[in-house]
């Protein structure tokens, strides 16, 4: 008897060419830098700031909207309000929008010529060309991941827990505490990852918040324009390389949702 | 103690409609009825996971009807358990004292106390993944006596574990009763609420139906539910009218149906029921004394515990046992012919 349908093998095949898609272009930067240009990239100084600015612009930004993110990925689990399809649909228009345009229209926001922006450098925080802007583009273009994620989490934990918790005594911010946020943290934590991650590789937001300081992916833009394929390449190398880590760190922590691993790791243990 | 009074609460899927029951302290109450009654909407309601639309819950006058979950002294023990699977047993158990700030030596002696005394002593350093079953509901049990409730309300408690241990939980939930703890139990076993209740209310669609001590409402039963519960299936609401000049009630399940019987006169509407013991059956026409003579088809013929039991249609659907050797004797099968009949005085009428 056949085991193997001919739909999988075709299937298999124009999974292959989508994976190649992927694969080709990356294999190919990293195939045609050498170790001694990367070296000698990563002791670039304006490398370094670039990336070492890079992670805590994106670090922050990622901190700083996950205190109001996290409980309201919470609501939007648990609770029904009037308008709650439309702010779960909302909450996604960062993704789908250009970002150059998010840039644009965080601009108006955060410039001192808005009421935002002036009471906040009335204290002291200026935003645009500087560190909190680049922050808060990227958090404008990545916290739909870390709401997404933290909501699915939310919604997954059995609603059966929380009222039981509530049944022996625990407040709503107990429950929350102690029991919600527990059992949500894997699906928050890949979604803190997601977020940043993603906040570390935004472009057009940020250039037009902050062209300097230049966060690596506007450097990597300046030196492709100004020095061309040759030099820009290391960088792009090293970029993706610290992607990398993050994504690989994203994998092993979500490696445990995936039905069809569980399910393997299942017929194993039997 | 506890008092319900007129509750309403309406949802999609079904209603409760005006429900009233008390329950004194230190009783053994079971709410029984069948799935989708009603009875878990109940328990949420009472311990605050839900609230009515209308109506009162009162607990030793005071009025809880409005108040938040945590503020409620009754403790539920979910059908599912619901036991947090992040926690060990022992956090388990004394995540309600945690919440109340007790001191780190009286959350351990209260745990202590309890694991001792549900036999679970040896369980708290683990996670209840790992717990069959019975242990499980010894820890959900723990976990929610550890505040000592002054009502306690279980959902199907033994609905998850097998025939031994539901023995074996029996005994715990009345040695836990008889240290004072006022049960409220929900369960749509017939065994489990006779076995259990001091007082039994029975629950159907949504509306209480009946409550009274075990032998009041099972006797007398007051839906064809209970009265197929208790083992009673030839029980059929019925229309009352004199027969002229006798004492003799005429009974109709519907236009044209009849069954005779005796009664209070002043009953208009009611319910009959009829032993099967007392059914006799016939393949020809049978000369007896008995005032109600059937004449219907064998719809339905099956095994059961002890021979067959039979379905006839006569226009009212009448159940009968009877022994192997009787079906044999007399060939039957389904469609076959037959009389059923049995006297007046053996139907009993129920107002």
């Amino acid at each position: 008897m056949k085991r193997t349908s001919t739909f999988y093998i075709i299937a298999s095949l124009l999974g292959g060419l989508a994976l190649l898609f992927i694969i080709a272009p990356l294999l190919g930067l990293m195939i045609k830098s050498t170790w001694p240009e990367l070296f000698q990239v990563s002791q670039n100084r304006d490398v370094q700031e670039s990336i070492f600015l890079t992670l805590a612009t994106s670090m922050m930004g990622t901190l700083l909207l996950a205190i109001p993110g996290i409980p309201l990925a919470y609501m939007l689990a648990r609770k029904q309000f009037p308008f709650r399809s439309f702010i779960i649909g909302l909450v996604d228009l960062p993704v789908v929008i250009p970002h150059s345009a998010a840039g644009i229209a965080l601009l108006g926001f955060l410039s001192r010529d808005s009421f935002f922006g002036s009471g906040m450098a009335h204290l002291g925080i200026d935003f645009i060309g500087k560190p909190a802007g680049i922050a808060m583009a990227m958090a404008f273009v990545s916290l739909p991941f870390l709401l997404n994620a933290a909501r699915e989490g939310f919604a997954s934990v059995p609603l059966r827990l929380e009222q039981a918790a509530l049944n022996l005594g625990a407040t709503p911010s107990q429950v929350f505490f102690t029991i919600s946020l527990p059992l949500a943290w894997r699906s928050i934590l890949s979604g803190l990852i997601m977020m940043f991650a993603r906040g570390m590789s935004e472009f057009g937001a940020v250039v037009i918040i902050a062209y300097h300081p230049m966060t690596s992916s506007v450097m990597l833009w300046e030196w492709f324009g100004a020095y061309g394929l040759k030099y820009a390449r290391p960088i792009a190398v090293l970029v993706i390389l610290i992607s990398l880590i993050f994504f690989i760190l994203l994998r092993l922590l979500s490696k445990n949702d995936d039905p069809v691993s569980r399910k393997k790791r299942k017929k194993k243990d039997a | 103690m506890l008092e319900l009074k007129n509750i309403n609460y309406e949802t999609g899927e079904f209603n409760l409609k005006n429900i009233c029951f008390k329950v004194r302290k230190g009783e053994y109450f079971v709410l029984l009825g069948p799935s989708g009654a009603g009875k878990s909407v109940l328990l949420e309601l009472i311990a605050g996971l839900t609230f009515a639309d209308s109506g009162q819950i009162l607990f030793k006058e005071e009025d809880f009807t409005e108040a938040p979950a945590w503020k409620r002294p009754f403790g539920l023990v979910f059908q599912d358990l619901a036991l947090f699977p992040h926690l060990k047993v022992f956090d388990n158990i004394a995540y309600a004292l945690k919440r109340h700030n007790l001191k780190k030596e009286e959350i351990n002696k209260r745990v202590d106390e309890l694991s001792k005394e549900l036999g679970i002593s040896d369980l708290l350093s683990r996670k209840p993944d790992s717990l069959s079953g019975g242990e499980q509901q010894r820890v959900a049990l723990a976990r929610t006596l550890a505040l000592k409730p002054s009502v306690l309300l279980l959902d199907e408690p033994l609905s998850a574990v097998d025939v031994s241990l539901q023995h074996e939980l029996r005994a715990l939930l009345r040695m836990i009763n008889r240290n004072g703890v006022t049960i409220i139990h929900v369960t749509h076993s017939f065994e489990e609420a006779l076995a259990m209740a001091q007082q039994v209310s029975i629950i159907e669609k949504g509306s209480i139906i009946h409550i009274g001590t075990t032998h009041e409402v099972f006797e007398r039963p007051k839906s064809a539910f209970i009265a197929s519960l208790s083992g009673h299936r030839n029980f059929f609401k019925v229309r009352v009218s004199h027969e002229p000049g006798s004492e003799l009630l005429k009974a109709e399940t519907s236009p044209g149906n009849v069954i005779f019987c005796y009664g209070e006169p002043t009953i208009t509407e009611g319910f009959v029921l009829i032993n099967h013991e007392n059914i006799v059956l016939s393949i020809e026409e049978p000369d007896l004394s008995t005032r109600n003579n059937f004449h219907g088809t064998i719809t339905d013929l099956h095994p059961s515990l002890h021979g067959f039991e039979i379905t006839i249609d006569t226009g009212i659907q009448l159940h009968v046992q009877l022994t192997a050797e009787s079906v044999q004797k007399f060939n039957l099968e389904q469609g076959s012919k037959i009389w059923a009949c049995f006297k007046a005085s053996s139907v009993t009428l129920i107002d």
